[in-house]
């Protein structure tokens, strides 16, 4: 795998910085800074998932592949949580995960966290919103998929991918995006030249520079505000437990 | 392996996408034309029917147009009778389209001469009022 030890980043994960003292330093001696470049397979179909990631400057995407070659979107993995096996019982990864942005990563091993975890009530917490994260966006996804039109689907992907990055911008090709949430890629460029001329984005080679983050939030699906900053893991990390989450 | 261009035309205006695409032939051109024309309509059917996408060749040269309505296959459980007064409503909605996008054009265009008329007129007083009476 095409990982180098990243040097110590300026921005953190949203959801390491999140945790009490005493929880950070349980994951400290096991946690990695690592730096993947866009398009490192983090785990594959099949294959064991033997790390968790917390991005610190990346993004992760998580797919399904099919028969035919084609990838599905399933979730999207950027500083405000975590991606991986939160159980450490997954003999055969179901999904792909793909650094979608290049970045720094925080790596644990899936035992050792799990492990750590066995033994701090809010570190299985956080796997717990983890975990539940992945699931509310796989579910939102498959509706949004299925019932939205292609314009509002797009608007909803950059502006999401916005909210995740720090400078606005997003480097991704229009057929990586189209492969995505499975459009043919001129579809996406037609519709991409319709947020540029409504003053929403702006798109050189290969990457896309939010010029209007409310424009593009106000455009896209209600998908975009159910899956919105308020249910990020490191959101609900910082806030008290609920009797539902346990 | 020939290429072809593909460009929207909705609402009176033209997206077109810069890039081009190979294929073998344009019947394969065509075939792509309705999978793009049906990805831009799902779930909202009802509100682009009269848009169109249209297939250059590589002269940008166009050679076939995709009426929206025409591939809908949300119409297709209609009577054929009803399915082309549909067609024939995007058609005339369409072609509507195109007359008010040409006319927003040419008041553009007008507004942009009088804006450049204004301009002078005033640099021409502007300059007479800087001059004294000899």
């Amino acid at each position: 795998m095409a990982a180098r030890i990243a040097t110590p980043s300026k921005t953190q994960s949203l959801c390491l910085v999140a945790l009490s003292a005493d929880a950070l330093a349980r994951l400290k001696p096991h946690l990695k800074e690592v730096f993947f470049e866009a398009g490192v397979v983090l785990w594959e179909v099949g294959q064991p998932q033997r790390h968790v990631y917390f991005p610190i400057s990346g993004l992760i995407s998580v797919t399904l592949p099919m028969q035919d070659g084609t990838a599905i979107e399933v979730a999207v993995v950027g500083r405000e949580g975590a991606a991986g096996d939160f159980d450490g019982v997954q003999k055969e990864a179901a999904t792909r995960a793909t650094v979608l942005i290049g970045g720094a990563f925080a790596q644990i091993a899936t035992g050792k966290l799990v492990e750590q975890a066995r033994d701090s009530r809010e570190l299985e917490r956080m796997l717990n919103l983890c975990r539940g994260w992945l699931l509310m966006q796989a579910q939102q996804l498959a509706a949004c998929n299925a019932t939205h039109a292609a314009d509002k689907r797009l608007c909803r992907w950059l502006a999401s991918c916005r909210q995740r990055v720090d400078d606005g911008r997003i480097h991704a090709t229009q057929e990586m995006i189209a492969a995505l949430i499975g459009l043919r890629r001129p579809t996406v460029t037609l519709m991409a030249q319709a947020l540029h001329e409504q003053g929403l984005i702006e798109y050189v080679r290969g990457k896309i520079t939010v010029r209007d983050a409310q424009g593009l939030e106000d455009a896209a699906c209600e998908c975009c505000a159910n899956l919105g900053r308020a249910y990020w893991p490191a959101t609900r990390l910082a806030a008290p437990a609920t009797k539902v989450e346990g | 392996m020939p290429l072809y261009y593909f460009a929207l035309r909705s609402k009176g205006a033209v997206l077109a996408d810069r890039e081009a695409v190979d294929l073998p032939d344009l019947e394969a051109a065509r075939a792509e034309a309705v999978v793009i024309a049906r990805e831009l309509m799902r779930n909202r059917e009802a509100r682009v029917r009269g848009w169109r996408v249209q297939v250059c060749d590589d002269y940008l040269v166009p050679c076939c147009d995709i009426l929206f309505a025409e591939v809908d296959e949300t119409l297709d459980y209609l009577p054929a009778q009803h399915r082309e007064s549909i067609h024939t409503l995007a058609r005339l909605s369409a072609a509507l389209d195109e007359t008010f996008g040409t006319v927003r054009a040419s008041l553009g265009e007008v507004r942009k001469s009088l804006a450049r008329g204004d301009s002078i007129v005033d640099a021409v007083s502007s300059t007479n009022r800087g001059q004294k009476p000899g």
